[in-house]
């Protein structure tokens, strides 16, 4: 997650930071995506979204990169802070990193 | 029964594209998931035993193995969702996403297809049968360029050629901005996710290849050896053994802090790397 901090920041500056419900995001097909756009993925890694789509993350290339795939699930977890409290639809203006 | 998903194993089953881990038996199965407390749709069960769990569509869908050491399992995977979720679900693959995993009712017996967000711990369905779902996987998955880097090749002359054209040419790096930026052409992308980067390419000879594709390297992050890129550059008007300026935007697939940037030429592509298909000036020669 640190990693993801300054474009989380990034985002929230352009107002682009913004809590959706699950049941009203598309199908995401980002590694189908990655690959149309980037050629293969290297062994041993996953595509991932730096801005998850919960978070008003899109499918967009420039919102994708390559992760381990051993490491990738702790992403939503040390994520979740943002999530806990805020109703959806809530667009957020600033980001912090928590829980380490 | 999976008449479409096996005619696609047959047409392009090699070299890795799909990555087949074996056919299981009918009574492995059921007593696995018997030990487990889970019940295992029968579409589901009948594809482990006519297909196999595996790697297809080169990562696009991977079918878990029931256990394995090394790697990600329904084993593996069902300890994660139960520490993640309270849902009567269970895990049997994921799509090469950092995102979810397919799972199904742990109980029920069907054959209903859901997808878990590891993001937001919640499931929604995809699919109310795992038989038409995964038999639409090759229409929806199955991607030619891709595939380029896994076939076996038949004109290996033809792409040494390329090489040997390659191999005309002199790279040098003249500087990098560390910045990551938005390329000019590309300015509404979500993020700035591009290394200006400027070489200096002398032609040495008169050649054809209208393009040529250096290694780009980003030392010092935590992916190490493993942090390159490809930029591809146009050539087609370069003068004989006149250094030329060309500026090039390259992107960075890993999002991590590096040190350094360096660019790597080599004339010599290794044809036994699905890496080949990023080299654009074999393109036409590889599909």
């Amino acid at each position: 997650m640190a990693d993801e901090l300054p474009a989380y920041q990034q985002a929230a500056d352009n107002g682009l930071l913004t809590k959706i419900r699950s049941s009203d995001l598309p199908g995401s097909n980002a590694r189908a995506i990655w690959q149309e756009a980037n050629g293969p993925v290297p062994d041993g890694f996953d595509v991932d979204h730096i801005i998850q789509r919960q978070f008003g993350g899109t499918d967009d290339l420039s919102n994708l990169q390559l992760k381990l795939s051993g490491l990738n699930r702790s992403q939503g977890a040390q994520s979740m802070w943002l999530n806990k409290a805020s109703p959806y639809g809530t667009v957020f203006d600033s980001v912090e990193l928590t829980g380490h | 029964m999976f008449n479409t998903f096996q005619k696609e194993l047959r047409a392009h089953g090699d070299g890795g594209y799909h990555r087949l881990a074996g056919k299981l038996e009918i009574d492995t199965v059921m007593d696995w998931f018997g030990r487990q407390g889970l019940q295992a749709p029968s579409s589901y069960a009948q594809f482990l035993c006519e297909v196999g769990p595996g790697s297809f569509f080169g990562g696009a869908l991977t079918i878990y193995p029931l256990a394995d050491r090394h790697g990600r399992s329904v084993e593996s995977e069902l300890g994660r969702l139960r520490e993640a979720t309270s849902e009567g679900i269970f895990p049997f693959g994921y799509d090469g996403t950092t995102e979810s995993c397919y799972c199904f009712d742990a109980h029920s017996g069907s054959d209903a297809v859901y997808w878990f967000s590891w993001e937001e711990k919640m499931r929604r369905p995809v699919a109310p049968r795992f038989g038409e779902w995964i038999e639409a996987k090759p229409a929806e998955l199955f991607k030619d360029q891709i595939y380029a880097g896994y076939k076996k090749l038949t004109n290996v002359d033809e792409l040494v050629a390329v090489m040997e054209e390659r191999a005309a040419f002199r790279v040098r790096l003249a500087s990098f901005d560390r910045q990551l930026q938005r390329p000019p052409d590309k300015p509404n992308d979500l993020l700035p996710r591009y290394n200006k980067v400027v070489l200096e390419i002398t032609k040495t000879r008169p050649v054809s290849i209208p393009v040529l594709t250096v290694m780009v390297a980003r030392l010092g992050s935590k992916y190490g050896a493993a942090n390159v890129e490809y930029a591809t550059i146009p050539v087609h008007d370069m003068p004989v053994n006149t250094p030329v300026i060309r500026e090039c935007y390259v992107f960075d697939p890993f999002n991590v802090p590096f040190g350094d940037l360096v660019v790597k030429f080599n004339p010599v592509i290794d044809l036994g790397s699905k890496m080949r298909v990023k080299f654009k000036e074999l393109s036409g020669l590889l599909v």
